[in-house]
């Protein structure tokens, strides 16, 4: 079956998944079509909820609710009490809907129901065939205004979250990257790493708690993409987001400066969490600016030439065409409302460990000290602005557009301008803020047999983690 | 078969342009009536749909080539292909093929002899001569190569998701461009297909080794999986990974995967699926132009290695430092047989939704798995397949508690089926089928995916339509045939550290 045993050539293993899109940019070409993009309508609920909408010529429902709490809310002590309370609401249902009573009504009505937590934001989606509104709302709502948040829900699902936290390292990547963020952000946010015996801490007042503080109407958005007219889908937010509590706007906050010292003081060390294995797993990376910095420009560029850029990229190509070192080998830089964060990463067979971690760091760095040839940032640039049209290709799409403009703060024109933006970069501009963002080192971590200790001692100080 | 996640997603797409309140029947006859099919003269397909808002195009050329049609000799070779097939051509990735030619011929003689020299004699003393002549070798060549040829072009030129994938029924190579770049496309793929070279063969051959080490060597469940197919599938090739032994890749002869090529990747195999903001009528010609004269070749013949009856359950446990994991197949056949589609509905059945039996049952109200899942079709559907079932213990519970509580519910099937719950398997399926909203790329990949490997796309009409005949008294006959313990293949995963999964 197609979804499983298909190998790729190419096969990122963190996608760097671009938030910001840009305006009503046809395709290049003399034989460019015109774009015609279905416009967005917002509206506010009573209770002070935003709403977005955008239309589908699809025979289809789909409501988001996008709640402004995720992992960057959290620190070492809480780390996961998001990703529980999203599974003790996907378990526990709502008291309209309580437990199996909603996934029977749900699968009957052959709706498509996810409620899941990331670094941002705790989302509740809902896709229904348009026969289906009433229900889609009234599930949607009760979700969000009542849910089941009892004992045997909790219980359950801590148990699952828990073996989900012991599964996801057996992946070495996933000890890698956790393990490098937990470094850099000191064990919050970014670096909030969730444990078994936190998540079999956390009680049911604190997930109650949790609840209470962020599931306010000030504190979410909500996106509705439909083939319903418009005039139908207002009464029924109206009617269904009315009652939600108003609540307050929550944000998270990063101590950059704190972030950045970290990332200085282990920048000469190597951190190798032991793992027999006969492939390593390297990672490295530091803070990087929030999205709404103007150096996200330059430092987009950057990236797309470091590690980005698919198969012509300097890592790709350095690493794994030019010599065969490597299968996965990119870099990502990710720029939220508040921090950003920069990584890069190769795995390789052990005994290739001591070439390609400095082939890594090397080229990294070499993106601060050396300007870009005139002939990569064109390519960058036109790469960039070519394929822009492809973040506005659905409706849901541009929906998530809109939804994080709103969430990031940015301002309107932010889609409209952003080519213009990455097109007045200069080479000097890449140069100077690629400088800047590795002045401080890099914070590095590799996964693999314990004897890289050995290998790994004359490239720094070996650190072992438990 | 396939589908289920697969078609379902497709669908929706489609009805782009379908009135709202429409069904699945809408569906069929819109597709019925916007996909264009073409046949080329020297056996290529063409499939086409115009759809969306936006001026894109999402391409898919595939091959019914897979591991499938690989011998033990040589097993990899596909995947191996579909690596080297980024390389470039005698125009495209060179600065000077006419020097770089005579590095190519060296290089190769120097590969091959060392490459038979480890298997022969690996004490040799010639090896470290070669080994070094090997890379004297390359680094001379290295002069005259342009990497990542097609790569530059296509980001240059707006392309997004440039990738190809192997799987043991298919192959597939895809991108998404702008709808202005459709004869751009057309003119590297058709040079791409008529004139491969395949430089730096020996330097991406390390690079799929590394694959493997990430894939299967260092991952528990990934080797847990290649040796769950292995000893499913005794005789027929099924049994090789996409990827290809680990003691096999080091050795793969770039002469064998030329002549895969040459043999395999013939015109009567290939589908074009082009889907997107079009003009058809344009975009036949540009096709024809670019595509039309790649010759025709004669076909080679089928696997006739079929797999021998199983007589009695398979059973293996892979010690691996990782969490246990549990996997359960019974062989069946694949389709055209009727029993194909009652295997879907038993999937559906099985794990269609939260609802669903398994995790009802096993997650929610026994509480001794932390997930489970069903699926019909596996490692391909060419031929006779797998059912499987695989899941997780929650750390309470072990392995084999967990296997036999899945055996209850199998069994289960043998009893009967409620008709509500057939009614309520099939209203999820339809739903799907129209919310799986899928952009241009997914519905090219399902088109693709059926022609290449159905012969036709409209198998993908014809699903629902037997899924809906489908009755109780199906699944029940089904499940006494086949779901029984001497049809039965169980691979365990435990790590040693653990007790072996007595926990």
């Amino acid at each position: 079956m197609r979804r499983m045993m298909k190998l790729r050539f190419f096969c990122p293993l963190i996608c760097a998944a671009w938030i910001a899109l840009p305006g009503i940019t046809a395709a290049s070409g003399a034989d460019a079509l015109p774009v015609d993009l279905p416009p967005v309508r917002t509206l506010q609920t009573s209770c002070g909820a935003k709403v977005f909408f955008v239309g589908d010529e699809l025979p289809q429902l789909t409501i988001v609710a996008s709640v402004g709490y995720g992992r960057l809310h959290e620190n070492s002590e809480s780390a996961g009490l998001c990703d529980l309370l999203a599974r003790t609401i996907s378990l526990g249902g709502s008291k309209r809907y309580p437990g199996m009573k909603l996934h029977e009504r749900v699968d009957s009505i052959g709706g498509m129901l996810s409620v899941s937590s990331s670094f941002e934001r705790t989302v509740i989606s809902l896709s229904v065939l348009p026969r289906f509104r009433e229900e889609a709302f009234s599930i949607v709502s009760s979700l969000l205004t009542e849910p089941n948040l009892d004992e045997e829900y909790l219980l359950m699902a801590r148990s699952l979250v828990a073996d989900e936290i012991r599964r996801r390292y057996d992946n070495p990547s996933n000890i890698a990257f956790d393990r490098t963020m937990g470094i850099i952000f000191e064990g919050k946010g970014y670096g909030a790493i969730p444990t078994v015996e936190k998540m079999n801490s956390f009680t049911l007042k604190m997930v109650r708690d949790a609840w209470t503080k962020y599931f306010g109407a000030r504190n979410m958005l909500i996106g509705v993409s439909s083939s319903i007219p418009y005039e139908q889908i207002r009464k029924d937010c109206e009617r269904h987001f009315s009652s939600l509590a108003p609540g307050e706007k929550m944000d998270y906050s990063v101590d950059a400066a704190s972030v950045a010292a970290t990332v200085r003081r282990n920048s000469r060390k190597i951190f190798l969490f032991p793992k027999d294995i006969p492939q390593a797993t390297i990672v490295v990376g530091t803070l990087a600016p929030d999205i709404r910095d103007d150096r996200c420009y330059p430092l987009a560029l950057m990236n797309f030439v470091l590690g980005e850029g698919s198969f012509n990229s300097r890592l790709m190509r350095e690493i794994r065409v030019k010599r065969g070192m490597a299968y996965a080998v990119s870099s990502v830089i990710r720029f939220r409302r508040n921090t950003g964060v920069f990584l890069a990463y190769a795995q390789t067979k052990i005994e290739n460990v001591a070439m390609v971690l400095p082939l890594l760091k090397g080229n990294i760095t070499g993106m601060g000290r050396d300007r870009l040839p005139r002939q990569d940032i064109g390519w960058a640039k036109r790469s960039i602005s070519n394929s822009y049209i492809f973040r506005f290709e659905t409706p849901m799409d541009i929906l998530g557009n809109y939804l994080e403009r709103e969430y990031c703060g940015l301002p309107e024109d932010y889609y409209e301008r952003y080519l213009s933006r990455i097109n007045d970069v200069t080479d000097g501009d890449v140069m100077r803020e690629s400088e800047r963002l590795f002045r401080g080192g890099l914070v590095t971590c590799v996964v693999g047999r314990e004897d890289l200790r050995e290998t790994l001692k004359d490239q720094g100080e070996v650190v072992l983690l438990k | 078969m396939r589908l289920n996640t697969v078609i379902i997603t497709i669908a929706a797409l489609l009805c782009a342009f379908v009135p709202a309140g429409a069904d699945t029947g809408d569906l069929e006859g819109y597709l019925k009536k916007h996909v264009v099919t073409r046949k080329l003269p020297n056996g290529i397909t063409l499939i086409m749909l115009n759809r969306g808002f936006a001026p894109t195009l999402a391409f898919e050329l595939a091959f019914r080539v897979g591991s499938a049609d690989e011998s033990y000799r040589t097993a990899g070779a596909a995947h191996m292909l579909e690596h080297m097939l980024f390389k470039g051509t005698d125009k495209l990735g060179t600065n000077d093929y006419r020097k770089e030619k005579m590095y190519l011929k060296k290089i190769e003689e120097t590969g091959e002899r060392l490459d038979r020299l480890k298997l022969t004699d690996p004490r040799s003393d010639e090896i470290p001569r070669l080994k070094a002549r090997l890379k004297k070798l390359q680094g001379e060549h290295s002069r005259y190569v342009v990497r990542s040829p097609y790569d530059k072009v296509y980001t240059e030129n707006g392309g997004v998701g440039f990738n190809a994938s192997t799987s043991r029924d298919m192959t597939g190579y895809y991108i998404e461009l702008p709808s202005s770049k459709l004869q751009l496309w057309a003119e590297i793929e058709s040079e791409r297909l008529r004139r491969p070279v395949l430089r730096e063969y020996y330097i991406e051959r390390e690079n799929v080794m590394e694959e493997r080490l990430m894939r299967t060597d260092s991952s528990g469940i990934g080797a847990l999986y290649e040796r769950f197919i292995a000893t499913a599938f005794m005789s027929h090739p099924y049994r090789h990974p996409v990827i290809g032994w680990g003691s096999n890749i080091p050795y793969l002869s770039l002469r064998d995967v030329e002549n895969f090529y040459w043999t395999r990747y013939i015109p009567s195999r290939m589908t074009i699926t082009v889907v997107g903001r079009q003009d058809t009528d344009r975009t036949v010609k540009v096709i024809r132009k670019y595509f039309g004269p790649i010759k025709s070749r004669p076909a080679p013949p089928e696997n006739t290695v079929a797999e021998a009856p199983i007589t009695g359950e398979r059973r293996f446990v892979y010690y691996f430092q990782s969490n246990p994991y549990l996997l359960i197949g019974w062989i069946k056949p694949a389709f055209p047989d009727p029993v194909d589609y009652t295997f879907e509905m038993i999937q559906e059945v099985l794990s269609g939704g939260k609802s669903s039996r398994l995790y009802r049952s096993l997650v929610v109200e026994k509480k001794i798995a932390s997930s489970v899942s069903a699926w019909n079709g596996f490692p391909g559907v060419r031929d006779k397949n797998l059912f499987v079932v695989a899941a997780t213990p929650q750390p309470s519970h072990t392995l084999e508690e967990l296997e036999g509580e899945i055996y209850r519910e199998m069994d289960r099937l043998k009893e009967d089926v409620a008709a509500e719950e057939m009614e309520s398997a099939r209203n999820r399926m339809e739903s799907r089928f129209v919310l799986g909203l899928a952009d241009n790329e997914e519905v090219a990949g399902l088109l693709s995916y059926f022609q290449t490997v159905y012969g036709d796309w409209q198998e993908l009409l014809r699903y629902m339509e037997q899924i809906r005949r489908v009755t109780p008294a199906d699944m029940k006959a089904a499940a006494e045939r086949y779901l029984h313990d001497r049809n039965r293949v169980v691979g365990m995963l435990k790590d040693p550290g653990e007790g072996g999964g007595d926990r």
